[in-house]
C-alpha cells in the first residue's frame, strides 16, 4: 500500500509487464488554475486502473491528456517506444489508445455496425477503390465478433444506435474502443446515468477488456462498483495523486477519506 | 431501400394526381407526365444538393440564386464570345445579332455555367468551414451577393442564350424521355448510391447525426462539409444550364423561391432537418409533390402562387408529424 500524499508515486513495483501507457511528471494549468501538478501514473496490459477523485480533482484533465485531447504544459507521455511531451487524438489512436467518452461519441442515427467502423470502413473489393463502396456484410460479421469478444450480445447490429438502451450503447462504445485499441482503453464515467443492470453489463465489459490484455483506465464516481473490477487504484485531490497502489489495499471509506483530505480515516475491508 | 416516409409521400403524390386528373385528364397523358417530369428537373437537382447538406446538418439557401447567377454568367460569356447582345423593350427581352462560333460558344458557356456553380458552392463551403459561419447565415449572405452580381451582369434583362442549346439538349428527347429528365434521373441514382452504398454517404450521415462522433472517429469533417457545399453548388450550376437550355433565356428572378421548394421537398420526403437521415427517393417524391401541385393548380385555373401557400402548409404539417414521431421514438428508446 502506498499513500504518498502530495507526491505522485511511481508505478507499483510488482508490475507484471512494461506499462502500456504512462504519464511522467505531468503538469497542466488553465489560466491561474493548476489542474495537474507533477502527476505520474502508469497503466499496465491486462489490468484495470481505477482513477478516483472529487469533482475538480483533475481526473478528466488527466484522461484527456492520456488520449490526446489535451496537451500537458510540462511532463512526458510514454506509449511503448513513443515518448513525447504530448499526443494528438490521431497520434494516440495510431499508437493503439482508444477512449470512451462520457457522451459516448456515437452517431445515434447510424447502425451499430456503422458506428463500429466509422473512420475505419471496410470496402468491397470488386468495386473500384476510389468509390469506397462499403462491405456491410463483413463489417456486420466483424462487429458481432468484436461484441462477442467482450461477451456482449445485441439483438442485431443492423439497428440504429438510438434504438439501444443506455447500457447497450455504452457496450457498443466500449466494444468499438476495444476493437481498435492495441494498447489501452480509457473510459470516462462509464456507468454514469445507468441503472444497476446496465452498470453490471459495463463492469463485465471492463473485465473482458482487461482479459483481452489491454490496459484499462477508468474514471468513475461509482467507487464500490469500480473496486469490484480494479487491479490498481489511484486517488486524486487538487490535481495531485495522493494515493496509488493495489486495489486490494483500498476500501470505500479510505478512498472517500483520501478524496476529501481525511487521510487517517480507515474502514474495515468488508465495507467494499 | 425506400424509407417509409418516401412511401407515404409517393402515395400522397398519387392521390393528388388522381384528384387533379379527375378534373383534367390531360395530366394522365404522356404530355402531362412529360410536363410534370420536366418541370421537376431543376428543383430536383437543387433538392439533391439540399438533401446531402441536410443529411450532414447543413443548409444552403443560396442555391436558387446560384442557379440564376450560373445561367447569367454562362449566357453573358456566350453573348460576349458569340457577338450577341440582348435588349429589353416593354419588359420583353430581344436578342440582337446572331450567335457566331457556336462550336466554341456552347462548350465555353457550359463550362462557365458549371464553374460558376462550383465556385459559389466552394465560397459557401469555405465560409462555413474556415470562418465557422452558421450555414444558414453564410448562404443567406451569399444569396444576396449572388443576386446582386446577377443583376449587375444582366442589367435586369433576361439574356438570350443560343437556341441551339434548346434543340441540342433542352428540348431533346431520347426514346421519348427528355434529356434534362435523364440528367436528373442519373443524379438521383447517384445520390442513392452514394448515400446507401459508400463511406462518403455514411460519413455524411454521421456528421449530421453527431458531429463530435465524426471528429473523434478521425474524419476530416471540415473537408467533407466543403465537398458537400461544392456538390450542391455544382448541381445548381447544372440546373442553371438546364434552365437556359429549356427556355433559351435566363430568368434569374424566377428561381428565388426554389430553395424553399428544394429544402421543403427533401424534408417532406423524409430527410431530417436536423441531420443524420437521408431519404433519396423521398426527395424525388417530395419534388413531384410540389410540381403536381403547381401543374394541377394551373390546369384548374388557380394562380400558381397558391402553390407556395400549399407547399408551406404541407411542410409545416409534415415536419410536425415527423417531430412528434421522433419524440415518441426517443421516449420509447
Amino acid at each position: 500500500m502506498r499513500s504518498d500524499a502530495g507526491r505522485s508515486p511511481a508505478a507499483p513495483q510488482a508490475s507484471p509487464a512494461e506499462a502500456a501507457l504512462a504519464v511522467v511528471d505531468v503538469c497542466k494549468s488553465f489560466g491561474h488554475v493548476q489542474a495537474l501538478t507533477d502527476v505520474s501514473l502508469s497503466a499496465y496490459p491486462g489490468q484495470v486502473l481505477a482513477l478516483f477523485g472529487d469533482n475538480g480533482a483533475g481526473k478528466s484533465t488527466l484522461m484527456k491528456i492520456m488520449c490526446g485531447a489535451l496537451q500537458p504544459d510540462t511532463g512526458t507521455i510514454r506509449v511503448g517506444d513513443y515518448e513525447a511531451p504530448g499526443l494528438s487524438i490521431q497520434r494516440a489512436q495510431s499508437l493503439g489508445i482508444q477512449a470512451v467518452y462520457q457522451d459516448l461519441s456515437l452517431a445515434p442515427h447510424l447502425m451499430v455496425l456503422e458506428n463500429m467502423f466509422l473512420g475505419h470502413e471496410l470496402y468491397r473489393s470488386r468495386w473500384p477503390g476510389f468509390l469506397h463502396v462499403l462491405d456491410r456484410r463483413r463489417m456486420a460479421m466483424e462487429t458481432v465478433e468484436a461484441l462477442e469478444r467482450i461477451s456482449i450480445r445485441l439483438p442485431s447490429v443492423h439497428v440504429p444506435v438510438m434504438k439501444l438502451s443506455g447500457g447497450q450503447r455504452q457496450a457498443v462504445a466500449v466494444a468499438r474502443a476495444v476493437r481498435w485499441a492495441r494498447r489501452a482503453v480509457l473510459m470516462d464515467e462509464p456507468t454514469a446515468a445507468l441503472g444497476r443492470v446496465q452498470s453490471d453489463l459495463v463492469v463485465d465489459t471492463i473485465r473482458a477488456t482487461a482479459r483481452a490484455n489491454l490496459a484499462v483506465v477508468v474514471v468513475s464516481h461509482d467507487i464500490p462498483r469500480m473496486l469490484e473490477v480494479a487491479d490498481q487504484v489511484a486517488v486524486m485531490r487538487h490535481g495531485r495523486i495522493v494515493a496509488h497502489g493495489s486495489a486490494a489495499d483500498f476500501t470505500l471509506a479510505r478512498i472517500v477519506g483520501l478524496m476529501v483530505g481525511e487521510e487517517s480515516r480507515t474502514a474495515p475491508r468488508d465495507e467494499r | 431501400m425506400i424509407r417509409r416516409s418516401a412511401f407515404w409521400v409517393a402515395l400522397i403524390d398519387l392521390v393528388l394526381l388522381a384528384v387533379f386528373a379527375a378534373m383534367n385528364p390531360v395530366l394522365l397523358s404522356i404530355q402531362g407526365a412529360r410536363t410534370i417530369a420536366l418541370d421537376s428537373v431543376e428543383v430536383l437537382l437543387l433538392a439533391i444538393g439540399s438533401t446531402l447538406l441536410l443529411g450532414a446538418g447543413k443548409f444552403d439557401i443560396s442555391i436558387g440564386a446560384n442557379l440564376g447567377l450560373s445561367s447569367v454568367v454562362a449566357t453573358s460569356v456566350m453573348q460576349h464570345v458569340g457577338g450577341v447582345t440582348t435588349i429589353a423593350q416593354y419588359g420583353v427581352s430581344h436578342q440582337v445579332g446572331t450567335y457566331h462560333h457556336l462550336a466554341l460558344v456552347i462548350p465555353i458557356g457550359v463550362a462557365a455555367c458549371l464553374v460558376s456553380g462550383l465556385l459559389m458552392g466552394t465560397a459557401n463551403g469555405l465560409l462555413v468551414v474556415r470562418l465557422r459561419v452558421n450555414s444558414l447565415i453564410a448562404t443567406l449572405g451569399m444569396l444576396s451577393v449572388a443576386e446582386g452580381i446577377t443583376f449587375v451582369l444582366s442589367g435586369g434583362v433576361n439574356l438570350a442564350a443560343p437556341t441551339e442549346l434548346q434543340s441540342g439538349f433542352g428540348l431533346l428527347s431520347i426514346a421519348g424521355i427528355p434529356a434534362p429528365v435523364m440528367v436528373a434521373a442519373a443524379a438521383v441514382v447517384l445520390l442513392w448510391f452514394v448515400v446507401a452504398k459508400t463511406s462518403f454517404g455514411m460519413r455524411t450521415l454521421a456528421m449530421g447525426s453527431e458531429p463530435e462522433a465524426a471528429v473523434r472517429a478521425g474524419i476530416d469533417v471540415g473537408r467533407h462539409q466543403l465537398v458537400l457545399f461544392v456538390i450542391a453548388g455544382g448541381l445548381a450550376g447544372v440546373a442553371g444550364l438546364i434552365d437556359i437550355s429549356r427556355f433559351a433565356f435566363t430568368n434569374a428572378a424566377a428561381h428565388l423561391t426554389d430553395p424553399l421548394a428544394a429544402i421543403a421537398a427533401a424534408v417532406i420526403g423524409g430527410t431530417a432537418l436536423s441531420g443524420g437521415i437521408i431519404s433519396s427517393f423521398g426527395t424525388v417524391f417530395g419534388v413531384l409533390l410540389t410540381t403536381i401541385l403547381e401543374v394541377g393548380l394551373v390546369l384548374m385555373g388557380v394562380s400558381s402562387y397558391y402553390q407556395l401557400v400549399v407547399i408551406g402548409v404541407v411542410l409545416i404539417v409534415v415536419v410536425s408529424i415527423y417531430e412528434t414521431r421522433r419524440r415518441r421514438a426517443e421516449a420509447g428508446a
